[in-house]
């Protein structure tokens, strides 16, 4: 066992926050005998906002920003409110913030969706802005900016793992029981090993595969990682557990069977669009009367460029790597 | 106003203690010479009737009884007990006639010739049920119009204990939260919002002890134990000038001595709990003790649940009440009060999880006599308030301690020169210790066999910090003529951090931070809270009174939910955090009815709240070193009306309760700094509680609450991103909750009165949510996705109780 004295001066605690609310969570619901009932609520519609989610990666290829309207809360549109027609720039600065002359212009390929060229990729250090011209206002205003700093790559990966053993994790994002410490399962623990350099902050986002097909590459199930709370330095990816696949899963999905492909991706991704996504997840999942305050809109990077309201969603620039094992190899 | 009243903020504080005892002359001379002090000293011979008024069924001292004293002219001049019983009225030489009175208690009356200081110390004794209608509207008589206060709810436990309860749990604060002005803040919970203020805003003080965390069981019970309590107060506004330090209310609540006659236990069983206290002489009519407990025993029935999980949990809390009451002579007396709770939740035998919070209250006080006129208490204080949460999950071990303790003294006299003047003045300094946490994390572990055989863990101690509290303060209640009385006076506080750890913040984020020495006093405010009041006899039946209040409050709760829980923070002001200070006015018109049957009154208040704390969005309340830099300051403000319809005797008694009301705030960075509701803004509050004495034996009593949903923020709007439905907020609280509303009954059949007996019973049924009204707790927002493919969005709300009903045997011997 490590132990670290932490440096509070680098500390967030959100990580913290989470792990106690899933301690008590259990107490209060243990002890309210509460029930749930569907209840009539009538909303107040607030300004249409719109809506960006994109942003640009360190693999060459095409990358893409869609663009979308907000819609009254109980409204069901079939799609998102795509923005149409707009003008989608993501021009690229150096680590001095001066233009490098390097301006991709985004083209819309289907409805709100504004894709780069095939072979465009970002850079470590670099930042990226991204411009939307609409042709539509929405709320009365037609320009908005984002800029979206490319970290450092701080992950190296020297290996992957898959171990047929107990369940390693206190929770997983695939199969985990936190709260079965007796019985706890068999299955396959996927295992990283890999450096977390010391010295900078670092913000990763794991991305499991089973044979290519990503399991958690959603908002709401992305493993989250930060050496914020772990130490100052460095976070010990020494044989670190990721996830874990029970022999039977419930519903008989993603099983795991010897010869298949495990694949692990690292994200890096910068202190502000960790936040983003911790803050979208916390909105996401809902309300507990003892727990946290009034919710508030998730704090995105898209800003208006006049005087109305800033866009929701985010702009992000993340740096990724992958490593793969063969199941019983 | 302002300018007086503005905090004087420095870091040399050997300056400002020569400025406070500067400020401190000034003010006892302006007293000494506006009470007439001066010339009273050389005025004509007047000597004092004074005493202590005692229950005659059990020797303990009776709070709030009346004296009242009429000339050979018939003019009446009146005194009623102070909170040890004792009373003092000083009169020329001459010949008078004195009752004694006390609500429920018949009157006594004596003929007294007052030549020289006369000392009468007598007994009332209860009066019988039939004689109780009539005493107790002859007793009460017009108080409540001639009284010079206002904006105070005084409460005996036998009125609180004729409210239904959630579960037959006779509960304090739930009664409080049946008052004008005073507002649950959530369903079910101990925390109360008093004029629209946070409910951090309150003092809630035991024994002069301040209890830091009121509430058990997430806070559907509170910690007050009713058969150990003798009485409760609140006040709302018109705040006695030795109370300060929260800018809402005091709540004081104050134990019982202990039967100086005779041993007795009384005692309860219910569904939730059981309850026994013991009483009696340990030296008769000299020294008492009173010992309560009070456990609830659901986890008794824990083991023999099919779930695994259920069986292996531990699920109570107790709560212990002592105290030790001496008299050593007329003019001595000492109270030692002990409390101590405990809420415990986890598993058995393996650390799996655990979950413990308490309370631990220590106060001695000594009680003395200079002179009749002259008497003083000094009481020492420890209060300590505790928890410690962890879990070991197999591969995470986690454990988090974190709490505060108080440790002060308070030297507070009463000097009564004459009837018209009753001045206070005293001290207090406490040294308050906050513990915001140590936690320690642990990942993987030996048994797990990790690849490497490591782990990665953590221990973080958030450091802890100190504080020093004074205040001394002045003040006077002064009688001008028959019809008119005056209040004013003056508290004069500091607060100081000493030791620790400073830091240093620019735009909310952390640039630096200072360690300092223990000891060292490293940022001090100070505050001047003044407090005036004025009351205006028109007739017997008829009165106005008019209130202003400053408070000042130096510490607050990192609380930024509702219901609030129990690992919320208390942490101090310092050189990022200027102190919350309040202005309340407040004005009321009092009246009685049929011959004092009926009492009624109607206030309006207004509250300026200036540096009000709010917590920015997102905030991070939890293990944060940083709480400072969550934290936002501005304005706030509340008003209101609240209306009072009381029968405080008689077979059907009761009241009606009605507060109209509004609290805002103002907040850089919070709402684009745009005015808000406050959480617990309610427009209308209304309680009506209502008590029917059938018969000696069967008694009904019901309440019934309606208020407005609190204010709340839904969404005004839906994002779709990465394939998941986001909500969009608009303006913070711009939605309410649906009204609430509940009514509870019960049914008490209390044993055949027979005085040759020593022991009674009663058996009370309740009905809590007798309608089975579902009260939204929380609304939540949901999607159902239908087999077509399409989504159906939906508002869902949780809801704590259905009908609940509850049983509970009461005995005494």
């Amino acid at each position: 066992m490590r132990n670290f004295n932490i440096d509070w001066s680098k500390v967030k605690g959100q990580g913290s926050k989470v792990f106690l609310i899933l301690c008590l969570l259990p107490l209060t619901l243990y002890l309210l005998p509460s029930c749930t009932e569907e209840i009539d609520i009538r909303l107040r519609d607030g300004d249409v906002r719109l809506v960006v989610f994109g942003g640009i990666g360190i693999e060459p290829g095409v990358h893409t920003v869609v663009l979308s309207r907000t819609t009254s809360y109980f409204e069901d549109p079939k799609e998102p409110l795509y923005v149409e027609g707009a003008t989608v720039t993501i021009t690229e600065f150096d680590g001095n913030m001066q233009k490098t002359g390097e301006i991709f212009h985004l083209t819309e390929t289907s409805p709100g969706h504004y894709q780069t060229a095939p072979d465009v990729f970002g850079i470590q250090g670099f930042t990226y802005r991204l411009d939307i011209f609409l042709n539509e206002e929405i709320g009365g205003y037609s320009r908005y900016s984002a800029d979206a700093f490319f970290p450092f790559i701080a992950d190296q990966i020297d290996s992957l793992h898959a171990i047929h053993a107990r369940n390693m994790l206190f929770t997983g994002i695939i199969g985990g029981d936190p709260f079965d410490t007796v019985n706890r399962p068999t299955g396959w623990n996927l295992l990283l090993f890999a450096n977390d350099p010391p010295g900078i902050e670092s913000f990763y986002v794991f991305v499991t595969y089973l044979n290519g097909v990503a399991l958690n590459d959603t908002l709401t199930r992305l493993l989250l990682l930060d050496n914020s709370m772990i130490d100052q330095d460095t976070i010990n990816l020494d044989g670190m557990p990721i996830a874990f696949f029970r022999d039977v899963q419930f519903g008989g999905r993603d099983t795991v069977n010897v010869g298949d492909t495990l694949g692990l991706e690292i994200r890096s991704i910068s202190a502000d669009h960790y936040r983003w996504i911790l803050e979208f997840r916390n909105i996401y999942g809902g309300q507990n009367p003892m727990f946290g305050g009034a919710p508030a809109n998730v704090r995105g990077n898209v800003r208006n460029m006049g005087r109305g309201l800033d866009a929701i969603g985010y702009f992000w620039a993340h740096g990724s790597r992958r490593a793969y094992v063969i199941v019983g190899k | 106003m302002t300018k007086f009243c503005r905090l004087y903020e420095t870091r040399r504080l050997a300056s400002c203690v020569d400025w406070n005892r500067m400020f401190f002359r000034t003010v006892i001379f302006c007293f000494l010479v506006s009470t007439g002090l001066l010339s009273t000293i050389s005025a004509q011979r007047s000597f004092t009737l004074s005493g202590t008024i005692r229950d005659g069924s059990n020797g303990e001292t009776l709070i709030g009884a009346t004296v009242s004293v009429r000339d050979a002219d018939g003019r009446i001049n009146g005194v009623v007990t102070n909170i040890d019983g004792f009373y003092s009225i000083t009169l020329p030489a001459g010949d008078y006639t004195v009752m004694f009175s006390f609500m429920g208690y018949e009157t006594q009356e004596r003929t007294i010739s007052l030549t020289q200081n006369i000392r009468i110390s007598l007994e009332l004794h209860p009066a019988s049920a039939m004689l109780s209608e009539v005493v107790i509207t002859e007793e009460r008589g017009n108080r409540a119009i001639t009284r010079n206060e206002m904006s105070v709810v005084r409460m005996d436990i036998q009125t609180i204990r004729q409210i239904p309860a959630l579960l037959g749990e006779v509960d304090i604060i739930k009664a409080i939260q049946l008052l004008p002005g005073v507002m649950a803040t959530s369903e079910g919970g101990a925390g109360f919002s008093v004029r629209g203020g946070a409910p951090d805003q309150n003092l809630i003080l035991l024994d002069g002890a301040v209890v830091y965390n009121p509430a058990h069981a997430l806070g559907f019970f509170s910690v007050f134990n009713n058969d150990a309590i003798k009485d409760v107060a609140i006040f709302k506004g018109d705040f006695p000038v030795q109370y300060g330090g929260r800018l809402s209310s005091v709540l004081n609540i104050r134990q019982r001595d202990g039967n100086l006659r005779r041993f007795e236990a009384t005692g309860g069983i219910g569904l939730l709990s059981s309850r026994l206290t013991l009483e009696g002489p340990i030296i008769r009519d000299r020294t008492s003790f009173m010992l309560a407990g009070r456990r609830t025993y659901f986890d008794i029935f824990l083991p023999l649940a099919n779930d695994p999980m259920a069986r292996n949990t531990r699920l109570f809390f107790y709560d212990l009440n002592a105290r030790i009451t001496h008299q050593f002579n007329e003019r001595n007396r000492l109270f030692i009060s002990a409390y101590n709770g405990l809420d415990v939740f986890g598993t058995r035998g393996d650390n799996f999880m655990q979950f413990d919070y308490g309370n631990t209250i220590l106060s001695a006080r000594w009680n003395h006599l200079f002179s009749p006129r002259l008497f003083s208490n000094l009481t020492m204080v420890y209060s300590n308030y505790n928890y410690t949460t962890g879990g070991d999950v197999g591969s995470i071990r986690f454990i988090w301690n974190s709490g505060l303790s108080d440790l002060g003294g308070k030297l507070d006299f009463t000097f009564i020169p004459n009837p018209r003047n009753t001045i206070r003045f005293g001290f207090s300094s406490i040294f308050h210790t906050y513990r915001p946490g140590f936690a320690e994390f642990a990942m993987g572990g030996a048994d797990l066999n990790w690849f490497g055989g490591g782990g990665v863990g953590a221990q973080i101690n958030l450091p802890d910090n100190f504080a020093l509290a004074n205040a001394i303060y002045i003040g006077n209640d002064q009688n001008i003529g028959s019809r008119f009385s005056l209040k004013y006076g003056i508290r004069l506080t500091s607060f100081s951090n000493v030791g620790g750890i400073e830091y240093r913040y620019e735009n909310f984020i952390v640039v630096d931070s200072i360690i300092h020495p223990r000891g060292r006093f490293w940022h001090t405010n100070f505050g001047v809270e003044p407090r005036i009041g004025a009351t205006f006899v028109i007739n017997d039946a008829t009165s106005i009174k008019a209130n202003y209040s400053r408070t000042i409050q130096y510490l607050q709760l990192a609380q930024n939910s509702t219901g609030g829980n129990p690992l919320d923070l208390w942490f101090p002001t310092n050189s990022n955090i200027r102190p919350q200070e309040a202005d309340m006015y407040a004005i009321g018109l009092f009246r009685n009815f049929l011959n004092n049957q009926l009492e009624t009154s109607i206030e309006f208040y207004y509250r300026n709240i200036f540096n009000a704390i709010d917590f920015k969005d997102h905030a991070n309340l939890m293990m944060n070193p940083h709480l400072d830099g969550e934290v936002r300051q501005g304005r706030g403000r509340a008003y209101g009306m609240e209306v009072m319809i009381k029968r405080p005797g008689g077979r059907l008694n009761g009241w009606i309760s009605y507060t109209l009301s509004r609290s805002e705030r103002t907040i850089p960075g919070i709402n684009d700094g745009r005015t808000f509701l406050a959480p617990f803004d309610r427009t209308h509050n209304l309680s009506v509680v209502a008590n029917f004495e059938l018969s000696e034996r069967h008694s009904f009593s019901a309440t019934w609450v309606f208020y407005t949903g609190s204010a709340v923020t839904f969404p005004t709007g839906r994002a779709i991103i990465n394939g998941i439905s986001l909500p969009v907020y608009g303006a913070r609280n711009a939605h309410r909750m649906p009204n609430y509303h509940r009514l509870d009954v019960s049914y008490t059949l209390r044993s055949r009165p027979d005085p040759t007996r020593r022991w009674s019973w009663d058996w009370n049924f309740g009905l809590f949510n007798a309608y089975g009204r579902k009260n939204a707790w929380v609304i939540n927002f949901r999607e159902d996705r239908q087999p077509t493919g399409s989504v159906r969005r939906f508002a869902e709300m949780t809801y704590l109780f259905g009908v609940i009903p509850s049983i509970t045997f009461n005995f005494n011997f």
